[in-house]
């Protein structure tokens, strides 16, 4: 009998592809998404395809042309709403008197930056 | 058959085996900032020590808040804090001001309701401030109770030095940590590649470029996030403590890489230092071996050390 027959090596094929396929399909997912955290905790997950506009707290949000930005906010300095539209992965926008973040997520991060600064 | 589904699936997982370990992440409000912290090890011990530093160096709470009501405190955090910054006064000068606690709560810039103080409030704030009210012995800071201590422009950068300390400890192989303003690059990535800093633009959408480098300690400083406006005149939250009134400096925005133990405090007081200083003192900042910048101007000139790898945005609006 030899050690693997070719009935068994097909079903070695199809599983190792499907391994494979859905590994790829983990790391390379497409389309942007933000994360909207209050106090470092994620709250709420939007996807920057399809437009949109909500409220996290009292911090209201607009998706738009796969930009997310900040539309209002009760804050003095509203540095949230001056950081525009993000849409590149590790942009955030901050508003620290309300605790609300949001970071852009998702696609494969080889080539985009550690870390943002300025 | 059930031989070699069994290998199969034992392919699958030395093949999942083989794929990164993915890294922690964890996000948080301290040291009156948002902080993000990305590791290969334990985040939660990195965050630990962050919640204990603000614990101590919170302006607004905490420890260093009792003492500013106070004239003497023990509190090895403030002590040792204190101490590193005169060291940095002793080899840069003066510009960078802890003692000016009352001019910055005079001005309250990050409060719900800044406003330009009176003339004589300033002056009075003015004569609380001074490295001569403060001294140090015997692990024992004291003050005339008048003198508020301010800590804004050094704190986030010790308290990435306390966090590298972390790192050595627990023999981290890699962390990103991210204080706001200042932040650590630790180790060495997985993939062994250096680590990218993208640096914002002070007046656009465009990045003005990426820093590409080693291990190190990044703190930036600039006028165009934080300020208020009164009279139609804008006024920046970065006092001058000569003047009493926030600095009028030629920069938008300075960025500053240190290298090594006690490059996060160092880096930080640098930024706010060289801000300060504006585009006549950066040729000695420039030349200098230790430490690296990338500096931008009112006209849109950027300056950047010799030896730092940056790659200047095209579309920036600004140029070399």
């Amino acid at each position: 009998m030899k050690f693997i027959n070719l009935r068994d090596g097909i079903i070695v094929a199809v599983i190792f592809l499907s391994a494979l396929l859905f590994i790829f399909l983990c790391n390379f997912s497409s389309g942007d998404i933000a994360e909207i955290s209050v106090g470092g905790e994620v709250v709420k997950t939007v996807s920057l395809n399809k437009d949109d506009s909500f409220f996290v707290g009292n911090v209201s949000f607009e998706v738009k042309d796969g930009e997310i930005s900040a539309t209002s906010s009760p804050c003095h300095d509203k540095i949230c709403i001056k950081s525009g539209g993000i849409k590149n992965v590790g942009e955030t926008i901050i508003c620290l008197p309300e605790r609300v973040s949001v970071r852009i997520v998702g696609k494969s991060e080889s080539d985009s930056a550690d870390i943002i600064v300025g | 058959m059930k031989k070699s589904v069994a290998a199969a699936l034992a392919a699958v997982f030395i093949f999942c085996g083989c794929q990164k370990k993915s890294a922690e992440r964890s996000a948080f409000f301290s040291m009156d900032t948002f902080c993000t912290v990305v590791s290969q090890s334990d985040t939660e011990q990195i965050e630990k020590v962050i919640n204990t530093c603000s614990y101590n160096l919170d302006a607004y709470s905490g420890e260093l808040y009792s003492f500013n009501e106070n004239t003497f405190t023990k509190n090895e955090y403030i002590y040792d804090i204190t101490k590193k910054t005169f060291a940095l006064n002793d080899e840069f000068g003066d510009s960078v001001d802890i003692t000016s606690g009352a001019l910055t709560i005079l001005w309250g810039i990050s409060s719900d309701s800044p406003a330009v103080p009176e003339k004589t409030d300033i002056s009075i704030a003015l004569d609380t401030i001074g490295r001569d009210e403060i001294v140090l012995e015997n692990d024992t800071v004291k003050k005339p109770l008048s003198t508020k201590l301010d800590f804004g422009a050094v704190a986030k950068g010790y308290a990435c030095d306390l966090v590298y300390s972390e790192c050595e400890k627990a023999k981290t192989d890699y962390a990103i940590v991210s204080l706001g303003s200042s932040s650590l690059l630790y180790g060495k990535k997985q993939d062994g590649s250096d680590f990218r800093i993208e640096i914002k633009n002070p007046d656009g959408d465009a990045p003005l470029g990426m820093i590409t480098t080693s291990e190190c300690f990044v703190s930036t400083s600039g006028g165009y996030e934080r300020f208020f406006e009164a009279d139609g005149k804008k006024y920046c939250h970065i006092l001058d403590t000569k003047t009493g009134y926030p600095t009028e400096s030629d920069l938008v925005s300075v960025t500053v890489i240190c290298y090594g133990e006690n490059g996060g405090i160092k880096s930080d007081f640098l930024a706010t230092d060289i801000f300060l200083g504006g585009t006549k003192n950066l040729k000695k900042h420039l030349a200098r071996d230790d430490y690296k910048i990338v500096a931008a101007d009112k006209n849109k000139k950027l300056y950047v050390s010799s030896g730092l790898d940056f790659e200047i945005n095209r579309n920036s609006g600004y140029s070399l």
